[in-house]
């Protein structure tokens, strides 16, 4: 009987692999892969990619590893493929307002490339610094932004992947109107890398607004604080951000303990005063508000809130107009940073089950995006998959028949 | 065949009324074209009035052998109404309820036959709207909107069809009705919904639709900036582009349609401007202003040679009228056009729109400019009359010419109008064989048997034409494919 080659060595004749004794860092959820291999082309990815199809390795796609808790746990785990090596600015153009990018590229990187022509892409997740592009595709990653300028969806163009049949593959293009074929980047985008292995992006940016500022009101009340968050949709100010903090949360971000709603306002300097005046009379029920000095340290402390420090990160969408009974019903002790008028909320708590039987009688959905793998061993950390599921498997099938990507980490265990 | 044909006449007849299906060709004749050139005669139409009934028709047509495609009014422009494989046609035009509205979610449930402009009107004493306005919107339906991903002038700052909807009803080729998405963010899962949008009535056929509501803006400033040439004009739109200026929507219209405009709807358009630029802009007052300060600015650089603004409503809505049914008064200059439909990137606009004004002259045909040209989506017109010998064949390539400039350009073939029949034979201009073969399993996994809207958006060689069982002595067990 033939000894089958390690997947270190195979891969290791493809690109570089991380050595044995880093292996350990590249595990999901306890379980350790052979491999950790660092392509650095689309090719590169590609022949991995075939050689796992050859030997039946189960892939794990890996970005800058800070959404690595995301999903249920593996199946198995062969091989981490970490883009990255992958990380040039490809294509640039200001005067278009796209950019095209290799997929390991940080997001922070990115950011600084395209704040020298005075843009930026209108993504704000967690940990820019090691996030990837790739990777915040991969897992729909957003932020507080999201309020005014939408998530991964409504700012991709293109996408380039290398599919589980080894081959690579493109879909929409650089500009900002297309409808040439199927939107390839909308079935890509939050799939978790379980339809193919995201190498290449292009986005539309935006033009960085001349004057930030930010209005931080607290209140004594979730309800005050809620109502006054309403009251600022319902005048369809075109703020950036609305943000709705527990007391423990505010107090984890040094301002004073209570419910607490940001504003993130960003325009010429007149929209600016005109809004911070709107948001101020708007929050009449407040203790207090006013215009924070150096909002640009507020908000990245806000867009990291408790990653790395919390074990247990919960996400849960609700409509936003019942955002409020969602909160009311939340353990008030705990850290809550709520995006309150997308309907989106992250609760930082040890105890995602109970409250994820609440949110479904509220119509929404909680998906853990952080827990010990104990907790993993009990839970589907994506919640029941509903009636669709059926067609989101035969997407998987056709894409994937072997399962060789991620298997058992998305919904449904695809 | 006779005999066949009337049982599934009859079997039609049973679930939607015999006032609701066609069948005769006098009937039929009606329902070949879309508004483009395409046309083929379907062997049956079924008007829908319930959700339930598209699932059983399409049942029935599965039974029969007989691909089945969705139609709204018909307005589209690539042939994605068209049964180019016959079979029958669904139109949704007699459903067309507005379901929901939810204000404080700012969404809207709606069935797919209703008409996109009414939409908007329904919502406006409300303070809403909805965004997407392509410029056949006074007769084009949500549902055909949702199969092409439509687009329209405002979608430069509010975006295209794929933004604003949030979930779907929708049978399945398999008979099924499914949900798709909702109102509720972030459903966990493949975006279904993302990826039905735009497919063109290749995948499902939408029963209800979920759309996002957007709040009409505080102020509203419409311009009309006077250039002496497109190349200025176009300088002009680049330049409001890299500058960081986004307006609600940038139209250009040459010098051609002005004239031909003028003569149909007397906007006030100046006749010897090489160029015109609408420019809307939107939002707070304090935004609108800080934009048209702006605006002022790039014009005096540029060379404008006017700047006017619309002084109230009805002046607005007589610019818009001259741009949105600028189509209809081409009719004055030839009896036909033919609408090319193209992105490029913005900066390449100058270069681009001086390439096919030079393709056009190389034709010996004439070519009008009226598009979305903030989006850098043009649409060079051309105008020509059916009646000349061989002019088609001309036309026809110097549309595929223009098209091939746009993609060198690093455009794509399609702002807005889709592939359909038009253009499946230029998808290899951008997309090779692994790239079709990657949408081609996505396709799959919803119409493996290419049951829905056969034969459309992929290269003919590719063989997404139907592939259902065919009872012997159907019309598909007969047809070349």
């Amino acid at each position: 009987m033939a000894l089958k080659a390690h997947p270190a060595e195979l891969a290791g004749t493809i690109c570089r692999t991380a050595p044995e004794q880093q292996i350990g860092s590249y595990a999901v959820d306890g379980l350790t892969p052979a491999a950790a291999a660092f392509p650095e082309s689309p090719e590169q990815v590609a022949e991995i990619v075939r050689l796992a199809g050859e030997h039946k390795w189960a892939l794990i796609p890996r970005g800058g590893g800070t959404q690595m808790a995301l999903g249920n746990m593996p199946r198995a785990a062969d091989v981490a493929v970490c883009t990255t090596a992958m990380n040039r600015v490809l294509e640039y153009e200001p005067a278009d307002l796209v950019v095209t990018v290799q997929a390991g590229i940080r997001l922070a990187e990115l950011q600084h490339t395209l704040a020298e022509h005075g843009q930026f892409l209108a993504l704000d997740p967690p940990l820019p610094e090691r996030a990837t592009i790739g990777g915040i595709i991969a897992a729909n990653s957003s932020g507080p932004l999201r309020l005014r300028y939408g998530t991964c969806r409504d700012m991709l163009l293109g996408i380039k992947v290398v599919n589980a049949d080894g081959n690579i593959t493109k879909g929409g293009g650089k500009v900002v109107k297309n409808v040439t074929g199927y939107d390839m980047g909308k079935l890509y985008t939050g799939s978790l890398g379980t339809l193919g292995i995201i190498v290449e992006a292009s986005f539309k940016v935006a033009a960085l607004p001349p004057v930030e500022s930010t209005v931080l009101a607290r209140f004594d009340s979730l309800d005050a604080a809620y109502t006054s968050g309403r009251a600022i949709y319902k005048s369809a100010l075109p703020i950036l951000a609305c943000e709705l903090l527990s007391p423990a949360a505010a107090r984890a971000l040094d301002l004073e303990p209570g419910w607490t709603i940001a504003v993130w306002l960003g325009a010429g300097p007149a929209a600016v005063q005109r809004q911070e005046r709107d948001v101020i009379a708007t929050c009449g029920t407040a203790t207090s508000a006013h215009v924070l000095d150096e909002p640009r340290g507020f908000w990245r402390a806000l867009e990291d809130f408790g990653r790395g420090q919390f074990e247990t990160i919960a996400k849960i969408s609700v409509l936003p107009s019942r955002v409020g009974e969602l909160l009311a019903r939340l353990p008030d002790g705990d850290p809550i940073v709520s995006h309150v008028l997308s309907g989106v909320t992250y609760l930082f708590s040890g105890h995602p089950e109970a409250t994820a039987a609440m949110v479904r009688e509220l119509g929404g959905y909680l998906v853990v995006e952080a827990c010990p793998p104990e907790l993993k061993r009990r839970l589907d950390v994506w919640g029941p998959p509903g009636p669709d599921f059926r067609l989101m498997r035969r997407v998987k099938r056709e894409f994937d028949p072997d399962g060789i990507l991620n298997p058992g980490r998305y919904v449904g265990g695809l | 065949m006779a005999v066949a044909a009337r049982t599934l006449v009859d079997e039609l007849v049973e679930v939607v009324g015999g006032e609701n299906v066609l069948a005769s060709e006098e009937e039929l004749v009606a329902y070949e074209l879309d508004g483009a050139h395409d046309k083929a005669r379907p062997d049956a139409l079924v008007f829908v009035t319930e959700a339930r009934q598209v699932a059983e028709v399409v049942r029935i047509a599965r039974r029969y052998g007989l691909p089945v495609t969705a139609r709204g009014a018909g307005t589209g422009l690539s042939g994605g109404a068209v049964a180019s494989q016959k079979g029958i046609i669904v139109i949704t035009t007699r459903m067309r309820s507005i379901l929901e509205v939810d204000l404080e979610n700012r969404t809207a449930l709606v069935e797919p036959g209703l008409v996109n402009i009414e939409l908007s009107n329904a919502l406006a004493r409300d303070g809403f709207f909805y965004a997407p306005d392509p410029s056949s919107q006074k007769s084009c339906t949500l549902g055909g909107n949702v199969a092409e991903n439509s687009g329209g002038p405002h979608c430069l700052a509010y975006g295209m069809t794929t933004n604003h909807v949030l979930g779907l009803e929708a049978v399945l080729p398999d008979g099924e009705t499914l949900t798709l998405g909702g109102a509720v963010p972030d459903k966990p899962g493949y975006d279904l919904v993302g990826t039905v949008v735009g497919s063109e009535g290749t995948m499902v056929i939408a029963t209800k639709i979920l759309v996002r509501l957007t709040p009409k803006p505080e102020l509203v400033r419409t311009f009309l900036a006077v250039f002496e040439s497109i190349e200025s004009a176009s300088r002009a739109v680049s330049t409001i582009i890299a500058r960081g200026l986004v307006p609600a929507a940038v139209e250009m219209i040459d010098k051609l349609v002005v004239q031909a405009v003028e003569a149909a709807f007397h906007a006030g358009f100046p006749e010897d401007a090489g160029a015109v630029l609408i420019v809307e802009l939107d939002g707070i007052r304090e935004a609108v202003e800080d934009q048209s300060e702006l605006l002022r600015e790039i014009c005096r650089e540029l060379g404008a040679k006017e700047l006017r603004e619309a002084q109230d409503e009805a002046g607005r809505a007589k610019m818009w009228q001259a741009r949105k049914e600028a189509f209809g008064a081409l009719g004055r200059i030839k009896p036909s056009y033919y609408i090319v439909d193209t992105v490029v990137p913005r900066s390449k606009l100058v270069d681009v729109m001086s390439h096919i004004t030079e393709i056009a002259d190389r034709y010996g045909l004439l070519l009008g400019n009226v598009f979305h040209a903030g989006d850098g989506n043009l649409h060079p017109n051309i105008l020509f009359d059916a009646r000349e010998p061989g002019v088609m064949e001309k036309v026809l390539a110097c549309g595929k010419e223009i098209v091939e400039v746009c993609v060198a350009a690093g455009g794509a073939l399609s702002g807005e109008h889709g592939i359909g029949l038009e253009k499946q034979e230029f998808m290899p201009m951008l997309f090779n064989d692994a790239d079709l073969a990657a949408m081609k399993r996505l396709k799959a996994a919803f119409n493996p048997e290419h049951f829905f809207n056969p034969c459309k958006i992929f290269p003919l060689r590719h063989a997404t034409c139907a592939e259902v069982p065919r009872k012997p002595g159907s019309p598909l067990a007969e047809a070349a494919w």
